[in-house]
């Protein structure tokens, strides 16, 4: 069809390789060095556990350790006091699984393969082998940073990819180099029903299918290498796959596998394959579990919830009238019948909505143990969805202990991590009110024994008179386009009225498009391209360093478009 | 069924070169005796009726005999008004896979100059299909952009376009949309009103040159001179802007329904609409403007997914009771026979069946200005008429005569002729 | 004998079935139309837990049952659809001539809407079904309309036996060889494709067969692919296969012969009606449209009168839909056989009860109102192969499923939470969707196959 080449076509022209300039990888080496990294927290709410709080306590880290903590320690020489009167010491949190800290990969041209039915495995998305070291690589994606500020002290990071992505590694949310930061290496398969691009595995069905050849076919291996291994006589060579070796600890039951099912049909389809197969299994960034509760509660799975959830409605809902209001331009009588009827989806609507929001409540009450994923969840809205959590019928109790002591056992760190016990790594926050309190604020941070103070961000002026904020530098970004991801650069220069926008592709990085009808009112920037005669309008929302939107092309239709600033500019 | 036909020594078109001998449709005088006769404008009545001269001579008790007329006993039996179907693209279109066979859609958004008449071909094997079920007389439209062309108004016999035109053209538009075009229309609403704002913009500018061109070409008459530039665009448009003529509108959404009406009332147009599988939301709009409506397929999928199964069934019915003018189509290529059954479900959801009929049959006919020739059993009308054993909305009936512009057409088609050849392979499995 | 076997495959069903949901109704007094008995009158329906207890006159039922008045209206076995790709998020795995390893079941929708419009047409069983990119494509699964449930794990049919569709003609010719210059682009690519197949199934059990025995020490390679094809040579699945012309009909039935495979039907065969003595003689059934044709080339020389031809001529015969419109209606569809061949009210309601049920060997099951079969009941207002008859009461498995009383307009069960009302119309004329993204990458999948200018995925 001549849409789709005209439509692949215009995108490679918009995309483009770039070259990665590393202008700001460097530390900045002027600063000052910490004089100490004794610290000694005084007088403080301490939450030791999940209803455990002690008051009046005081805690002494030393050597990236909870060194002691009691109500009468005493203060070592060396130690930097932190006044915490009336404060409250968290544990640090734990993420039970999530990107956080690995790049988005960058998308380079778009694989051929001369036959889709047959394609190399690491084009179809088949890497159990790879792991968290290799994901991240020099240096840690700046989500580290954004959780690390949110109260966590803990990941379980997994590799980006497709089907089977690689092994799961848990990290401290130090600032420290990548590899110190690594708690416990190699603990998980992330297993996803997510589809190569055109090629097999093609499908949700495909996936399925082929996830049970690669397991099965590892168990055979696993089991002749191991009676060649006692007895090699007269047996031919087991023939080495890098894939299903990485698979060996999985069907000898020694990792589980996190298999992401947001939906509740991806969590039947990770019980289907459990069911068959038999691993251990953790069901991972469950949004929509709770049709499935019974099932997932009888054969004691782990269970990560998805931190994600719907759009708050109220907002919503007034928004949406006001603007049917406008486009039906009601004026005649006629609007009672249409109103019960948007009223009666309104109200379906809310249902599920509360439905998403209380699935933690439903799940503490029939009391299932489950940890917190951040998985596709935006960092600023982590901590206003566990309230309106707690507000939808989840005690603080149980939302404390899913983002500490259960992805503690869960992930198998719970003699270093999920507590503040003395000996534990000295990962945990210091927040002004309680936590669940509305306007608390974490005012300080301890991540591998190494305190930060966290500045309070300056609030922006609301009322459309942010113009004048500066998102000057370049943005990379990727967009979406169904089966395949595109990316590029955004480059903006100049504010206010004077800034100009210009735009490349991979595919040709020198040919920059000058942007039209740029509009920004301090959060939501909209501008347009035209590439062959086509235009392209891009309407995105700037949070921080990050961006999501879309692009919408045409008739073509609209594609996601995400991105993040490349480097801040100096 | 057709074993009356069985001297047809058949042999498949395409499989072989040979000739082939095919019943040829009869013009002449035809007596139709003792037949119950469904007129529709006058009722139901027990008698004869007399085909001659291309058109129905007369109704009542006929006592005319001869030579030259050909006697049919219908004792028992049924005369409808050939089925009007207000909107396909029969004959435009000979495999549906195969673009080089569709000739309905031509490149561009403005093109209302393309001719439907101009590409319909009076061969094409869907049109022996269609009638046979009784549809004598079809809307064949265009596809496409805003304004994608002219639909024509066709009787389905004839050897040449010219022969088969009904007397009815019309520009047809689709007003913009602001649905989702498909189940893979990925578009946010944000984006979906935005193309649907460009595409009324686009409208509208059309719509002013149009109206200046009409001004122009008025002033260009009155002092006896010609425009000198050539443009077949608002050549075609001048009838509708003048109000000379309908446009037909495709429009379907409840909303977009409603800034149709709006629209077409602020540039003072007559206008035909067609689609309408939301009319039901909105039916006091829609009879405040007046506006004639041509929908379905009544069998088709609601919409939306959260409206009730039934709607499209019953979306014909509750603009009726609302006193809408309602007339039924298919939408169809090669399957617009289903125009009865399509009505029949209409007629089963709460229009009855004497309004159903009425759907297919005069409503259509006077929508397109055609009732004083088409649509009823009336003297003096053409006579496109069938003879059928019972109520041609059950499946059980059967069709048995049938007769477009006077001709008696036999009741032949590809599908009945293979069914006459491979009921009884001979051989069978052995040899 | 045969009650016996029904009962005891039900007594099977119940001990080997999953906590399915039953339920108990008691229809009163209406038409019953047995398909397998004859047309009795004034005649009670009695389903209990799920299974069709009596069928009698003046039955009464236990307190707790609830009562259907049926006076004046027909009642039906539930209609079976042999063919649709309802309830299903994928339908093809494109990428290869051979996917016989993967299996629709996994990709099941049990939030489609188009289940519960299924039901509303009287359809309590369709068979959901791979699509037909491939030569050989995927397994494909027979579900129960129990709308309702969010567990996709409740539509299965337990204990309905495996499926596996097959496509011959231009939809894979057009992926493969004209999409990627891949065998299969003509119709002798096709039949190697099978022919392989097989042979390699052959090989593959005789290695697992060896591995087993302990006669060769290495396991070789599992694939999902080939255990499917062996238990296809095994007859241990039934081949549903998209096909058209005559001369692939007849080539497929040499290849199955070649192989001992016999349990297949043959799907759409548009032109079945030309070998009608062959596909009965070889045992095949077919499942066709009631007059779908011209939408390309292969079904050009097609007839509607095709469903008559077929059963007249002895081969198992259903009409199917393909289609989530369609599949509404196909008591109308079936009727269309009695206009084109004018076949009696029990053999077109054959075509959409019985038939489908032995096409999809479930014929034990379901398919005809007898003792101990499913309570699987479809009620009309009158004779369903009248145009003017409604279906009113649909039930499974003694549970009503579909009520035009009681039921509420919006019956979706999954809701968008952050939804947006006013803009959920999908415009569904021909045109537009030609326009849409589809193509892109939807070509790939169903977009080109077929009726491409329509949501038809045949």
């Amino acid at each position: 069809m001549t849409h789709s080449n005209h439509l692949r076509r215009v995108f490679s022209l918009l995309l483009f390789c770039f070259l990665w300039v590393c202008t700001g990888a460097a530390q900045n080496s002027d600063d000052a060095k910490e004089v100490t990294t004794t610290y000694f927290i005084k007088n403080a709410f301490v939450v030791q556990k999940p209803g455990t709080l002690l008051p009046n306590t005081s805690i002494l880290i030393k050597g990236g350790l909870i060194h002691s903590l009691g109500p009468n320690i005493e203060v070592p020489f060396d130690a930097k006091v932190v006044d915490a009167d009336s404060m409250y010491v968290y544990a640090g949190f734990i993420d039970a699984c999530s990107h956080t800290g690995i790049a988005q990969q960058e998308q380079k041209d778009r694989p051929r393969v001369k036959d889709p039915g047959n394609p190399p495995k690491h084009l179809a998305g088949i890497t159990p082998q790879n792991t968290v070291r290799n994901a991240i690589g020099e240096k840690l994606d700046k989500s580290m940073k954004d959780m690390r500020e949110l109260g966590f002290g803990f990941v379980h990071v997994i590799p980006r990819g497709r089907m089977l992505p690689g092994q799961g590694s848990v990290l401290s949310t130090g600032n420290g180099k990548p590899e110190q930061t690594l708690i416990k290496e190699n603990i998980s398969q992330f297993a996803q029903f997510k589809p190569a691009r055109r090629m097999f595995p093609a499908t949700t069905i495909g996936v399925m299918s082929q996830f049970r050849d690669l397991y099965k076919n590892a168990e055979y291996s696993n089991a002749y290498l191991k009676s060649y291994n006692l007895d090699p006589k007269g047996l031919e060579r087991p023939k080495h796959s890098e894939e299903l070796a990485a698979l060996f600890p999985v069907v000898n039951l020694q990792m589980p596998i996190f298999f992401y099912a947001p939906r509740v049909k991806d969590v039947n389809r990770a019980l289907i394959l459990n069911q068959e197969l038999g691993f251990n299994l953790v069901l991972t960034g469950v949004r929509q579990g709770w049709p499935l509760m019974d099932e997932i509660n009888g054969n004691n799975h782990g269970v990560v919830l998805s931190l994600h959830l719907p759009e708050k409605i109220e907002d919503k809902s007034k928004k949406e009238e006001k603007k049917e209001e406008k486009e039906e331009d009601k004026k005649e009588g006629d609007e009672k019948e249409e109103s019960a009827e948007t009223k009666m989806l309104r109200e379906k609507k809310k249902k599920s909505h509360d439905e998403y929001v209380g699935q933690a409540a439903l799940f503490e009450k029939r009391g299932l143990v489950f940890s917190f994923s951040s998985l596709d969840t935006k960092a600023k809205d982590i901590r206003s969805n566990i309230l309106r959590m707690v507000e939808g019928g989840l005690s603080e109790r149980g939302a404390l202990a899913a983002l500490t002591t259960n992805p503690a056992t869960l992930l198998g760190i719970s003699n270093v991590a999920g507590t503040i016990e003395q000996g534990k790594i000295a990962n945990l926050f210091v927040s002004d009110k309680p936590y669940f309190d509305e306007d608390a604020k974490i005012r300080f941070m301890v991540n591998d024994g190494v305190l930060t103070e966290i500045e309070e961000k300056k609030k922006k002026k609301k009322g459309g008179s942010n113009e004048n904020v500066s998102i000057e530098g370049e943005w990379k970004y990727n967009v979406e386009i169904p089966g395949n991801t595109q990316s590029g650069l955004i480059v903006v220069e100049g504010k206010g009225d004077d800034m100009k926008i210009k735009v490349n592709s991979d595919e040709d990085p020198a040919d920059f498009t000058d942007a039209t009808s740029i509009d920004f009112d301090g959060k939501n920037l909209t501008f347009e391209i035209l590439v062959e005669g086509i235009s392209y309008a891009i309407d995105i929302n700037i949070e921080g360093s990050e961006f999501e939107g879309n692009v919408s092309v045409g008739e073509f239709g609209s594609f996601p478009m995400t991105g993040n600033l490349k480097d801040s500019p100096e | 069924m057709n074993k009356i036909y069985i001297w047809v020594v058949l042999v498949l078109v395409g499989l072989s070169g040979q000739a082939q001998m095919v019943e040829k449709s009869k013009k002449g005088t035809f007596l139709l005796k003792d037949a119950t006769l469904h007129t529709i404008t006058q009722g139901i009545i027990q008698g004869d009726l007399l085909v001659r001269d291309g058109r129905i001579a007369e109704i009542g008790i006929i006592n005319e005999s001869g030579a030259s007329i050909e006697i049919i006993d219908c004792s028992g039996k049924h005369v409808y008004p050939g089925f009007i179907d207000g909107g396909t693209t029969l004959g435009l279109s000979e495999v549906g896979s195969i673009s080089l066979t569709q000739d309905y859609r031509e490149l561009g958004d403005f093109t209302p100059h393309m001719q439907a008449l101009t590409a319909v071909n009076p061969n094409s094997v869907s049109i022996p299909v269609t009638r046979t079920n009784g549809v004598t007389t079809v809307i064949a439209k265009t596809a496409g952009g805003l304004f994608p062309g002219t639909a024509a108004l066709i009787n389905l016999h004839g050897y040449t376009p010219g022969q088969m035109y009904a007397g009815f053209k019309g520009v047809q538009m689709n007003f913009p949309s602001s649905g989702k075009r498909g189940r893979w229309d990925r578009r946010t609403p944000e984006e979906i009103k935005k193309d649907g704002d460009k595409a009324m913009k686009k409208l509208n500018d059309i719509w002013d040159k149009a109206v200046q061109y009409a001004a122009i070409d008025s002033a260009a008459n009155a002092s006896q001179q010609k425009i000198s530039d050539y443009n077949p665009q608002m050549e075609a448009l001048l009838p509708i802007v003048r109000g000379e003529a309908p446009l037909l509108v495709e429009v379907n959404k409840d909303i977009d329904i409603k800034n149709a009406i709006k629209w077409l009332e602020k540039n003072k147009l007559k206008a035909i609409f067609t689609g309408v599988s939301e009319g039901f939301r909105v039916t006091e709009e829609l009879l405040k403007s007046g506006i004639p409506v041509i929908t379905g397929p009544v069998l088709s999928v609601p919409g939306r997914t959260s409206a009730r199964y039934d709607v499209s069934y019953k979306n014909p019915s509750i603009m009726l009771k609302a006193g809408i003018k309602v007339a039924i189509r298919t939408n169809e290529t090669e399957n617009v026979r289903n125009l009865p059954f399509n009505a029949g479900f209409a007629a089963t959801y709460g229009m009855g069946v004497e309004e159903a009929l009425k759907a297919i049959t005069i409503t259509p006919a006077e929508i397109f200005g055609v009732e004083n020739q088409l649509g009823s059993l009336e003297k003096g009308k053409i006579a496109n008429l069938f003879v059928s054993d019972g109520d041609p909305f059950e499946m059980k009936t059967e069709i048995q005569y049938l007769f477009i512009n006077g001709y008696k057409v036999p009741i032949e088609s590809r599908h009945t002729l293979l069914y006459d050849e491979f009921l009884e392979r001979d051989p069978g499995v052995k040899r | 004998m045969k009650k016996y076997i029904a009962s005891l495959s039900a007594l099977l069903m119940c001990l080997s079935g999953m906590a399915q949901e039953m339920g108990s109704v008691l229809i009163k007094n209406g038409t019953v139309l047995t398909i397998t008995d004859g047309i009795k009158n004034n005649t009670d329906v009695w389903i209990k837990n799920g299974k069709i207890k009596e069928i009698g006159q003046n039955l009464s039922a236990d307190r707790s049952t609830e009562i259907v008045d049926a006076k004046g209206k027909f009642v039906m076995p539930g209609i079976i659809d042999a063919h649709s790709h309802i309830a299903l998020e994928t339908v093809n795995e494109s990428t290869n001539p051979i996917t016989s390893e993967v299996f629709v079941g996994d990709g099941l929708d049990p939030q489609d809407v188009a289940i519960y419009r299924a039901l509303a047409g009287g359809v309590t069983i369709s068979h959901a079904m791979h699509g037909s990119a491939n030569a050989v494509g995927g397994e494909c699964e027979t579900i129960k309309h129990r709308y309702g449930t969010w567990d996709p794990d409740d539509l299965r049919m337990q204990g309905a036996p495996r499926t596996i569709k097959f496509a011959l003609g231009e939809n894979p010719m057009r992926v493969h060889g004209e999409g990627r210059n891949i065998t299969p682009s003509t119709r002798m690519g096709i039949e190697q494709v099978f022919r392989k197949a097989f042979a390699e199934g052959r090989i593959y059990k005789k290695e697992w067969d060896d591995f087993n025995s302990g006669k060769t020490k290495t396991p070789p390679v599992y694939s999902r692919r080939m255990e499917t094809i062996r238990d296809i040579l095994d007859g241990e699945i039934i081949i549903h296969c998209h096909s058209y012309r005559a001369d692939e009909i007849l080539m497929l039935m040499n290849v199955l012969s070649d192989f001992g495979v016999d349990k297949i039907c043959f799907q759409h065969v548009n032109e079945g009606f030309k070998v009608a003595p062959e596909l009965a003689e070889f045992g095949a059934g077919a499942s066709v449209f009631s007059d779908w044709w011209a939408y390309k080339f292969e079904v050009y020389y097609s007839t509607a009168y095709n469903a008559a031809i077929l059963a007249r001529n002895g081969v198992i015969t259903s009409i199917n839909s393909d289609s989530g419109e369609l599949i509404r209606h196909l008591y109308h569809e079936a009727a269309k056989t009695q206009r084109y061949g004018d076949l009696t009210d029990n053999e077109a309601l054959r075509l959409i009860t019985i038939n489908p049920a032995i096409q999809l060997g479930i014929d034990e099951r379901v398919g005809s109102l007898e003792v101990g079969k499913d309570g699987d009941v479809a009620i009309f207002s009158g004779h369903p192969l009248s145009i003017y008859s409604i279906p009113e009461i649909t039930i499974v498995d003694g549970i009503i499923r579909f009520d035009i009383e009681n039921d509420p307009d919006d019956m979706r069960i999954d809701i968008d939470p952050e939804e947006k009302f006013n803009d959920s119309y999908i415009e569904l004329d021909a045109e537009d969707e030609d326009r849409c993204m589809q193509d892109v990458f939807h070509e790939l999948f169903f977009g080109a196959l077929g009726k491409s200018h329509t949501l038809h995925k045949h």
